[in-house]
């Protein structure tokens, strides 16, 4: 119930997206995966859709990580930095990063520093199997991430997010800041 | 001219709602309808499935309920493996039922803290861009915090007795597959202020306070807004107390005479039926006795509050008391007042979880029963938006061969119909413009009864609304969307 620690560092991966939707579950599998590595430095927590009591848990790190699947681009997976946003889409049950970090900082005057790891998904209707496709993006990103995330743990966060970048960015436009994230996942 | 205004998607509800509003040549209402546009799906995707994986299976159908998914699912199948409601473990019980008022409380919080107050406490003419959750963060600070930690406690509470925040295994046909640690129960009953359970029952209290003095400040809009008489159904414990997890079904009309007087939900078919009509997906369902025409009722806190003769835990029954007394014992069919049922609810599920944590069943070892299969079962619970009903039939190799659900919302249907209708009526009939400020009425009226569209429909996290204005010749003239 309380975050794990690493080297004093406190690091959130977080995957949203619902499994039973085929490729929006992208998110909950790459949490499964990571529990399956027994990596102990990390939190990890899965859920359908971010919430607003998940700003008392982005305000308990330092880094987040947001792993989501995305609906377009031709990038197997994408990283954007997070900037809180005072933007009012949670007028739904759906509550974006952006909303979600602005609220940590209103309510808990904390700022982690949050990424979105956006992994490419095609299929998004009933289903519970990963496309091949989306697969093959998964394991794409995971790769990249466990690379970042030795990093972290040996250099610090700063200079890791620096090196996280160009490992996302070698082929074609940097980071996908305007990739579409899907609403909801 | 004849004009129709469309409302899609519905904001701060779940799933993808859609309102039309027609207009006639006078610029009178001639049609309001609340419509769902897209069909769920999920009672053909759980077909062949063998019957033990129903419990975790439905949780998938809703990111904002899934709890009441799981046990409705699993109480199905209790009966499916031949283990009666009252055949499960003290053990298994209660652990069921602390994962259910657990959901109750974070529900039931999301909604009031985050979902409704910033109607209540901004206006409804306030600007949109302050009428969120961020505004009532900047402005009321505490308030928010109070919803955070509310939320919080009772996601801990899920994870602790369904093993996950997400696809929980906790119910398992016949039973559970865990129950609580002392180090566990220890936790939210002796961790330092906010996050035991007293303090929460305290802050559920005060939210109670919070509304009576909105209330008290906003009389004649939360008395009358959308205020239409109805019938009322849900389940009650046998002897009429308030009961989220099990019980009878009972049904009231508007004067509080009762309709179905605590039957066995196991016949629900014998009382209920379900109504298609040609404009949505979502089915109506209505009341046999009564007919398609009279039959239809609403489900959720309202409905509990006006069926049950009592709460079972003293603090929210002094509230339920102050409650009926303001409709001097009647049902209270006043739409915003929902908020105030849910708070007094909100309070019971807090005193409730308090019990249950001190009682020495939650850490016990006698988990599961067996019993002989049946090829037939109902399940049924209190969802946070009102009732749920689950109901399979299996063959004998195990696998689903029948599946049909009935959600809060889906039970809820007309309600909705009969606010949007009752809204238009009132602030866009005859009005020469539509304003943000109407069009967001409609929204509050519907979400007065927090519908969950994903159940009721497929998407999770997807709400679209849009309201859309026609003229008498059917050409769109006005559309907003959000």
């Amino acid at each position: 119930m309380s975050p794990r620690k690493d080297r004093g560092l406190r690091i959130l991966i977080f995957g949203i997206g619902n499994p039973a939707r085929q490729d929006d579950g992208l998110g909950p599998a790459f949490i499964s995966r990571l529990e399956k590595a027994r990596i102990h430095s990390l939190t990890l927590e899965a859920d359908y859709q971010l919430q607003v009591e998940d700003a008392l848990l982005f305000s308990e790190h330092q880094l987040v990580v947001v792993v989501d699947a995305i609906k377009s681009g031709r990038k197997p997976f994408v990283v954007k930095r997070i900037e809180p946003a005072e933007d009012s889409s949670f007028t739904t049950h759906h509550l974006s990063p952006e909303a979600l970090l602005y609220l940590t900082q209103i309510l808990y005057e904390r700022s982690p520093e949050v990424w979105l790891l956006g992994i490419r998904g095609y299929k998004f209707s009933l289903g519970e199997k990963l496309s091949p496709k989306a697969r093959a993006n998964f394991d794409q990103a995971y790769k990249c991430f466990i690379k970042f995330l030795k990093i972290v743990t040996t250099s610090g966060l700063a200079s890791a997010i620096i090196d996280f970048q160009p490992l996302t960015s070698s082929r074609g436009k940097r980071h996908g800041a305007k990739e579409k994230r899907i609403a909801g996942s | 001219m004849a004009r129709k205004i469309t409302i899609e998607p519905v904001t701060r509800v779940e799933g993808h709602g859609k309102v039309t509003i027609h207009l006639d040549d006078e610029g009178r209402v001639s049609q309001a309808r609340f419509h769902v546009v897209e069909f769920r799906g999920f009672e053909r995707f759980v077909q062949g499935r063998p019957y033990w994986e129903i419990p975790v299976l439905v949780q998938r159908l809703c990111g904002i309920c899934p709890v009441s998914h799981h046990l409705a699912g699993a109480k199905a199948m209790d009966i499916i493996a031949g283990v009666p409601p009252e055949k499960l473990t003290p053990t298994a019980e209660k652990i069921r039922r602390l994962m259910h008022y657990g959901q109750m409380l974070q529900s039931h919080a999301l909604h009031f803290f985050h979902l409704a107050s910033p109607d209540l406490l901004f206006g409804f003419d306030a600007d949109p861009a302050l009428r969120n959750i961020i505004g009532v963060a900047k402005f009321h600070r505490e308030l928010a915090v109070h919803g955070v930690i509310l939320r919080k406690f009772g996601q801990e509470i899920i994870k602790a007795t369904a093993g996950k925040r997400i696809h929980g295994t906790g119910a398992i046909p016949g039973g559970v597959n865990k129950s609580l640690t002392p180090e566990e129960r220890d936790y939210f009953l002796k961790s330092p202020a906010p996050y035991n359970i007293d303090t929460i029952i305290d802050w559920a209290q005060e939210a109670i306070e919070v509304f009576k003095k909105l209330h008290q400040e906003n009389k004649d809009v939360l008395d009358n807004f959308a205020a239409f008489p109805s019938n009322h159904l849900s389940l009650v414990r046998k002897d009429g107390a308030l009961d989220f997890y099990h019980g009878v079904l009972r049904a009231v009309d508007a004067e509080g005479r009762k309709i179905l007087n605590d039957v066995d939900y196991q016949d629900y078919l014998k009382y209920i039926g379900e109504e298609v009509r040609p404009w949505s997906y979502m089915k109506f369902p209505y009341l046999k006795k009564l007919g398609k025409e009279k039959g239809w009722y609403r489900v959720g806190p309202i409905a509990r509050l006006n069926t049950c003769d009592y709460i079972p835990s003293p603090r929210a029954q002094q509230e339920f008391e102050i409650y009926k007394a303001y409709t001097g014992g009647k049902p209270n069919n006043m739409t915003l007042h929902s908020h105030w049922a849910r708070l007094i609810e909100l309070l019971h599920a807090a005193e409730v979880i308090k019990d249950l944590l001190n009682d020495p069943d939650i850490t016990g070892s006698k988990l599961v029963k067996k019993g002989k299969k049946q090829l037939e079962g109902v399940g049924l619970v209190e969802a946070p938006r009102g009732t749920l009903f689950h109901h399979y039939r299996i063959n004998k190799d195990d696998q689903v061969t029948m599946a049909n659900l009935i959600v809060s919302t889906t039970n809820n249907n007309e309600a909705y119909n009969q606010a949007v209708r009752w809204v238009a009526d009132k602030y866009i009939s005859e009005k020469p413009e539509i304003t943000e400020g109407m069009l967001n009425r409609v929204e509050v009226a519907i979400r007065a009864y927090d519908p969950c569209l994903s159940c009721a429909t497929h998407a999770l996290g997807q709400m679209p609304l849009e309201v859309d204005l026609y003229d008498a010749k059917g050409q769109l003239i006005d559309s907003k969307r959000k």
